[in-house]
């Protein structure tokens, strides 16, 4: 056999190295014994009535499937981007070239362990899934189809990451690639659709085009997909097979369209990776002129840099320096400009009232996404170090683990600053339109700031205690789920009080103190923000923030992280 | 008091013992050569002195001080080159070393002079406004190199620096190491260039499995490795005298004459051998060459170890 697939050798390599280590078995137990305490938490209790426990069944199953969608669109791409680039960065990479596996035998090694551990996860999870056939309520056709759902989706995801893996030459911008393409994957043509339902009624019928777009928006995005899918109560129709159809083969073209492409840049020959060969410059009329024609430069990079300043901490300086200002200022430049537009668009949209409850929503959107960026801002801060094998002479020098840890966390506050900004001026318009609640604001804000504090030091930690930064972007947003949703649902449905529940997820706190009601419903419409609630919430969790760094610092003076 | 100090030192992976005690002594002004095959535990030895690694037992100190209890010290005086070692992406190389320079805590204002040096010192003056990621291999080494004496460290580990140098920048390299030691600096060095480590270290120290096989002074060494070595001598007068003395001198095999020039083989140690000089001095023989084959480090290298990974 592998006479004449040498591809299997490979395949078989890859999937040994993946699955050999504790880590893939760690996340399998972690998953399936999440699912396991869900469904132990959430048993629907059968002295109820009939229709209780079925509405319980479904909207347990409802979850356990968007999660498993959510994980499978937030690791995916994360796992599979690192597929390629991380041989080219160990150098391995031309070696794998010079054998007899063809390209395509490459690709669909890569692929297959880019999908298989998520796969495993999900057969791993099939006992607990099961279970959901002898619950009532939920329509085995329906789980099918959202199972099938999710594999295609993990597919195409997969497909993504090892594009942008098979481009780039830094496993950092291959995963800042590979969130782009999901992105596109998952809202790309609905915008597309929803721009063209705007222009169209002027040609066509109103009814027929909205009629049209719905029916397209369940197609050309799975999370609609599959929000419509599962979403749907009982008593309202689900999508039709032809649905269903249409959405897997929308995500099998967009699979082998990047397949495609993946393929042709692995068999071309290899690019060297760019650097810049102009001398710097020091003359000022010069930079004046190249100003007016690289308008868009924060920092021309051809300027002469000044020498580190006496006093001043070297790694924040370097990492402000040569690390975010200097490189990649295209990609965080088109990064953060969509999200400018995002955040605008999405105030414009939530203009409905100028009710105190929109106002704490629209900052709570703010806050949710913001720490959802975030650990992809942090997640590489040292791993970057480990992948450049620079750990070892960084270790010699006099700087201390203090000095260090705390440029990186610095360096990473830098890098979410623009977030903060861009959400900061999305509330302008809102302002402007009377939703003046200053305590609101000034709340929200704080929140805001003691969230992206705890995110960034859950993925600092991460990144210090993982070599890979697939391996840390996983970690860092696994700590994430566990720190703002885990252990607050965890002690929700133990029966918890309120008040203490809220409490253990910052953002939790901030939704107890505002008052805030999820759902819809009004739950404390005009009674104000709850001071005091707050701030033992937020003191705790700053608290819990510098511990973590503080902890951080100890266990990387203790344990010697070396390069090997 | 030594300058590099090991203890027993001993260092397991896992079960894998790479070090067993380990005992190492090098003095001010040494240029110490570690050489030993592939796997040997070189670069395990040089992490621990250099306060990378920890030790499973043992101590090490570098001037007096015990690298896993004071590394902070340690760092002060110690110039460590790795044997594998990345660069910054986006950094040109003055920039680089500026870092460096600031990271160990250099004024600004010394910086730039100590950075011009270092540059002149490893012959990269002309490259120090390109970038660091794109030099060939052997100017990274140079880099790393320059990276390393930049804080004027009083003890160098350097591991395996030589390797990707062209023959130009190793003979350069070989005098500044000299230089360095005639400076007062203690040096540390393993490579696998056995014929360079020859004529520049003083001591050395062969490492197999772990283990020191044999250390101390290069001629002490060969001397004790090899019994039997080549001597060689040429007379100018009295060839037919000094055979004659030569045939019965205790020590001395495999007697070739060729003319006035005389090949054999010897047993004799250094004192030995300056006796049967004097002798044939005394009987009148006038001599023109008299030399004794010291052999080569490899020939030291074959016969101490025995292969093997
Ligand atoms: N992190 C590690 N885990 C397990 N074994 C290791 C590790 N690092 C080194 N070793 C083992 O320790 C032994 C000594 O390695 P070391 O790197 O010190 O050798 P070396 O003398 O520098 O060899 P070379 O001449 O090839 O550089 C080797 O057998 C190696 O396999
Ligand atoms: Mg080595």
């Amino acid at each position: 056999m592998r006479v004449y697939f040498p591809a299997l050798s490979l395949v078989k390599r890859e999937l040994l190295s993946t699955l050999r280590g504790v880590r893939a078995f760690l996340l399998l137990v972690l998953f399936v014994c999440a699912g396991v305490l869900y469904a132990w938490l959430n048993w629907p209790e059968s002295d109820g009535s009939f229709w209780m426990a079925s509405m319980l069944s479904r909207f347990m199953m409802q979850t356990f499937i968007i999660l498993l969608f959510g994980a499978c669109t937030l690791f995916v791409p994360a796992f599979s981007a690192s597929a390629i680039v991380v041989e080219r960065e160990r150098a391995t990479y031309d070696l794998l070239r010079m054998t007899l596996i063809r390209p395509s035998g490459i690709l669909f090694a890569k692929m297959l362990n880019a999908v298989g551990l998520f796969l495993l996860i999900l057969v791993g999870l099939a006992p607990v899934l099961s279970v959901a056939f002898f619950l009532i309520g939920v329509d085995p056709v329906q789980m099918g189809q959202a199972l099938a759902i999710i594999v295609a989706t993990t597919i195409a995801c997969a497909a993504a990451g090892v594009l942008s893996s098979a481009m780039f030459n830094r496993t950092l911008f291959a995963m800042g690639a590979s969130y782009v393409l999901v992105i596109m994957l998952m809202i790309g043509p609905l915008i597309l659709v929803y721009l063209a339902s705007a222009i169209a009624p002027f040609f066509v019928s109103v009814r027929a085009v909205f009629g049209s777009v719905e029916y397209l928006a369940t197609v050309v995005s799975p999370v609609v997909t599959m929000i419509t899918l599962v979403g749907t109560s009982i008593g309202t129709k689900g999508l039709s097979g032809t649905q269903i159809l249409l959405s897997l083969c929308y995500q099998a073209v967009f699979a082998l369209s990047c397949l495609g492409v993946a393929l042709y840049f692995i068999r071309r020959p290899q690019r060297p990776m760019k650097v810049e060969d102009s001398k710097p410059i020091d003359n000022r009329s010069i930079l004046a002129q190249r100003k007016l024609t690289w308008p868009f430069y924060i920092i021309d990079p051809l300027r002469r840099k000044k020498p580190i300043e006496d006093g001043r901490n070297a790694m924040l300086v370097r990492e402000m320096r040569w690390g975010l200002l200097n490189r990649g200022t295209t990609l965080i430049r088109v990064f953060y400009c969509s999200f400018v537009v995002y955040f605008f668009s999405g105030a414009v949209a939530s203009i409905d009232a100028r009710s105190f409850d929109t106002m704490g929503r629209w900052m709570l959107i703010q806050i949710v996404l913001t720490i959802i960026i975030a650990p992809a801002l942090m997640a590489n801060v040292f791993t970057k170090e480990y992948e450049l094998r620079n750990v070892d002479m960084l270790r010699m020098t006099l700087l201390r683990p203090r000095e260090m840890i705390l440029g990186k966390l610095f360096a990473g506050y830098m890098s979410v600053v623009p977030l903060v900004a861009a959400a900061v001026l999305s509330c302008l318009p809102l302002i402007a339109l009377g939703a003046r609640n200053w305590t609101m604001l000034g709340v929200g804000y704080a929140t805001l700031l003691i969230c992206v504090s705890v995110s960034l030091s859950l993925t600092l930690t991460a990144s210090i205690f993982t070599r890979r930064t697939a391996a840390a972007l996983v970690l860092g947003y696994s700590l994430s789920v566990v720190v703002f949703i885990g252990l607050w649902y965890v002690a929700a449905a133990l029966g918890a009080s309120d008040d203490f529940a809220y409490m253990l997820s910052p953002v939790g706190s901030y939704v107890r103190s505002a008052n805030l009601s999820l759902f819809g419903g009004y739950a404390g419409r005009g009674q104000g923000v709850r001071l005091e609630y707050w701030f033992y919430a937020m003191g705790m969790w700053a608290s819990v923030a510098a511990t973590l760094i503080a902890a951080s610092i100890i266990l990387f003076t203790r344990f010697r992280m070396t390069d090997r | 008091m030594a300058m590099i100090e090991a203890i027993k030192l001993t260092k397991h992976y896992g079960k894998f013992v790479a070090l067993k005690d380990l005992d190492l002594e090098i003095e001010q002004g040494d240029i110490f050569g570690f050489i030993g095959p592939n796997g040997a535990g070189k670069t395990t030895t040089i992490r621990i002195l250099a306060t990378l690694l920890e030790a499973t037992s043992g101590h090490a100190t570098i001037d007096g001080h015990d690298v896993a209890k004071e590394p902070y010290e340690v760092k002060k005086i110690l110039g460590f080159m790795p044997d594998e070692f990345g660069v910054y992406d986006g950094m040109r190389l003055r920039e680089y070393l500026d870092f460096f320079g600031a990271a160990y805590k250099i004024p600004q204002r010394k910086r730039a002079s100590i950075i011009d040096d270092v540059l002149q010192l490893t012959d990269l003056s002309s490259k120090a406004d390109d970038f660091v990621s794109a030099f060939s291999r052997g100017m990274k080494q140079r880099c790393c190199l320059a990276k390393t004496l930049i804080h004027d460290p009083k003890v160098l580990l350097l591991d395996e620096p030589a390797s990707g140098l062209d023959p130009r920048a190793r003979i350069e390299m070989k005098e500044l190491l000299k230089t360095l030691c005639s400076m007062g600096k203690t040096i540390l060095i393993s490579s696998h260039i056995l014929s360079e480590l020859g004529d520049m270290c003083n001591k050395i120290g062969i490492i197999e499995h772990g283990e020191l096989l044999a250390a101390g002074g290069v001629g002490e060494i060969m001397e004790r490795v090899r019994e039997v070595q080549e001597l060689r001598i040429e007379v100018f007068e009295g060839a037919d005298l000094a055979e004659s003395v030569l045939k019965d001198a205790p020590g001395i095999s495999d007697l070739e004459r060729a003319g006035d020039v005389f090949q054999m083989q010897s047993r004799l140690g250094r004192a030995e051998l300056a006796g049967l000089h004097g002798r044939l001095l005394d009987r009148g023989v006038k001599l023109l060459f008299f030399e004794q084959d010291k052999g080569t480090l490899e020939d030291v290298f074959l016969s101490v170890t025995k292969g093997g990974i």
